[in-house]
């Protein structure tokens, strides 16, 4: 007969053996809580998502082969369920813990990121412009790490010239953020080019520091241009957002912050070409213009410029002597054409009459070309004639103005006012020995009847009163 | 001349290579930009096969600064 019931013991004895043979080799992921660690070296913890929670145990022998269990950090643990027979409970047995992304840290992380970017903190407008060929340039990092080596060996090989000054700090841990933000206020101090801060990759929580807000902000007010390069797999930090560059590895922050000589030598090989090559090509295109210039026809052969004028001329004195050829040749049928006809006609008639018309005929003809001789003798003599006339008229004309150039008066001018002077004199002198006046003097008289000046004795008669005008004075008198 | 740094005298031949190939220039202005380019380039040149190399440095807590040894 089948039992009632079971023991508490028998139930978790039978829950122990169904959960332990169906619970192995499980991977669980949750966010580590309240982690307690025994005087006996064993932690034990809670694991927990939005809903649920689980406890776990890691034994001391796994403990110092994982990494240890913190507050707030999300995990992956490697383990098995067992029950607690005891209190009857079921717990994890850890035997590994791995990073499993984000907990508690990654919400702190993406609250202090909202609150920052809202105070501009990221805005672009605020990063500054790194010099690119800077002279001296700061590094904020681990004296020993691997960081600092990167950067010597990549500024060495890009850029041999910049000088590298070392301000040593932690890179992890909690006085990290302190030393950091020390560091950082020295160097700005040291009129760097550029600052590199960084350090290499770690978990969430070696990188942590890098996240402070403090840090951030005083990364924020520097006055140096300032490189970030935390080493991280996938999400960025605080600091990276507020840099004014980030990269992704110390070698990468040195490839940002120096220029690659052997591109420097190559960019100046290629401007040295482009500068020769343009010159070259402008001396040619110069020799070109020039060239053309020279070979062009009318400056090897300036007659090529009437050369037209006088083409067009020639063919217009042809076609000249072709149509009056013409014309002459058109007259010359038609007056052939009415011989013909007179001759046709004469032969109609009797023997005398035609003798009479043929001998017309003849003088006609003989006529009309001695009319047509005449005329163009005429022709010529009028041509020539013009073209003497137009010569001598031409000369004449010539002639004249040049005399007229070299006329005595238009090169002396002065002359002739002299000469004029010298007349006016004259004029004077003879206007002084005309003057009737001078005559008074030497005791000639001047008689005046009604104001007239008398000439004549017949002018007056017996009784005219007269005005006789000495040269001192004038008296009233009466022919008697 | 003399005392440009090396970005720049960089910077003057970049815009006397532009000047250049805008074709827009007269042959006497253009060979006295090129001599002018010249200067420069030998100028940089010098900068980069003469320059002293730099030495890391460490800036002490005292502020002392000394030659950074790796060991």
């Amino acid at each position: 007969m089948e039992k009632e019931y079971i023991s508490v013991s028998d139930l978790n004895q039978k829950i122990h053996k169904h959960i332990g043979n169906n619970f192995i080799n499980l991977k669980v992921k949750g966010e580590i809580s309240k982690p307690y660690l025994s005087k006996s070296g064993h932690y034990y913890f809670d694991l927990k998502d939005e809903n649920s929670k689980i406890k776990c145990t890691l034994f001391k022998n796994y403990a110092f082969r994982t990494i240890k269990p913190k507050e707030g950090v999300e995990v992956i643990v490697k383990g098995k369920v067992t029950v607690y027979k005891r209190d009857g409970t079921y717990n994890i047995q850890v035997i590994k813990i791995q990073k499993g992304g984000t907990g508690n840290l990654y919400l702190q992380y993406l609250k202090l990121k909202e609150k920052l970017k809202k105070e501009g903190l990221f805005d672009p407008k605020h990063k500054k412009q790194l010099p690119p060929v800077p002279k001296k340039i700061g590094v904020i990092t681990a004296e020993g790490g691997a960081v600092i080596h990167d950067i010597i060996t990549t500024v060495k090989r890009r850029w041999p010239f910049t000088e590298i000054l070392l301000f040593p700090s932690k890179v992890q841990g909690n006085d990290a953020p302190e030393e950091l933000i020390k560091q950082l206020k020295k160097s700005d101090k040291f009129n760097l080019d550029t600052i590199i801060i960084g350090r290499g990759g770690g978990s969430v929580e070696d990188l942590w520091c890098f996240n402070d807000e403090k840090l951030a902000r005083e990364v924020f007010k520097l006055k140096t241009p300032i490189i970030s390069a935390v080493g991280h797999e996938s999400d960025f930090t605080i600091i990276e957002e507020v840099a004014d560059k980030r990269a992704a590895t110390p070698t990468a922050a040195a490839e940002l912050a120096v220029p690659d000589i052997t591109e420097k030598l190559d960019k100046l090989e290629s401007l040295k070409k482009r500068i020769k090559r343009t010159l070259e090509y402008k001396l040619n295109e110069c020799r070109r213009d020039y060239d053309n210039i020279c070979r062009n026809r009318l400056l090897n052969n300036p007659k090529l410029i009437y050369k037209e004028k006088l083409d067009s001329f020639e063919n217009l004195t042809y076609k000249l002597q072709y149509n009056s050829k013409q014309i002459l040749s058109k007259r010359e049928n038609k007056f052939k054409e009415l011989k013909n006809t007179l001759k046709y006609l004469s032969s109609n008639l009797e023997d005398s009459k035609r003798n009479r018309l043929n001998n017309i005929i003849n003088r006609l003809e003989f006529n009309s070309r001695n009319l047509i001789i005449k005329k163009e003798k005429e022709l010529t003599q009028i041509t020539k004639t013009l073209e003497y006339k137009s010569n001598e008229l031409m000369k004449t004309s010539e002639n004249q103005l040049n005399r007229f150039k070299n006329s005595y008066i238009l090169k002396n001018p002065q002359k002739i006012i002299k000469n004029k002077q010298e007349e006016l004199d004259k004029n004077k002198e003879k206007l002084v020995l005309l003057n009737p006046r001078k005559t008074l003097k030497r005791g000639y008289t001047l008689t005046k009847h009604d104001n007239k000046v008398i000439l004549s004795s017949k002018q007056l008669k017996k009784g005219d009163k007269i005005e006789i005008e000495f040269d001192d004075g004038s008296i009233n008198a009466k022919v008697i | 001349m003399e005392k440009l740094s090396f970005e720049e005298s960089l910077k003057q031949l970049e815009e006397i290579v532009s000047k250049l190939e805008s074709g827009d220039v007269s042959l006497d202005n253009a060979i006295e930009e090129f001599d002018k380019a010249m200067v420069l380039i030998k100028n940089c040149d010098e900068k980069l096969t003469n320059a002293e190399q730099s030495i890391a440095k460490i800036v002490k807590e005292n502020n002392d600064i000394i030659d950074f040894n790796e060991e």
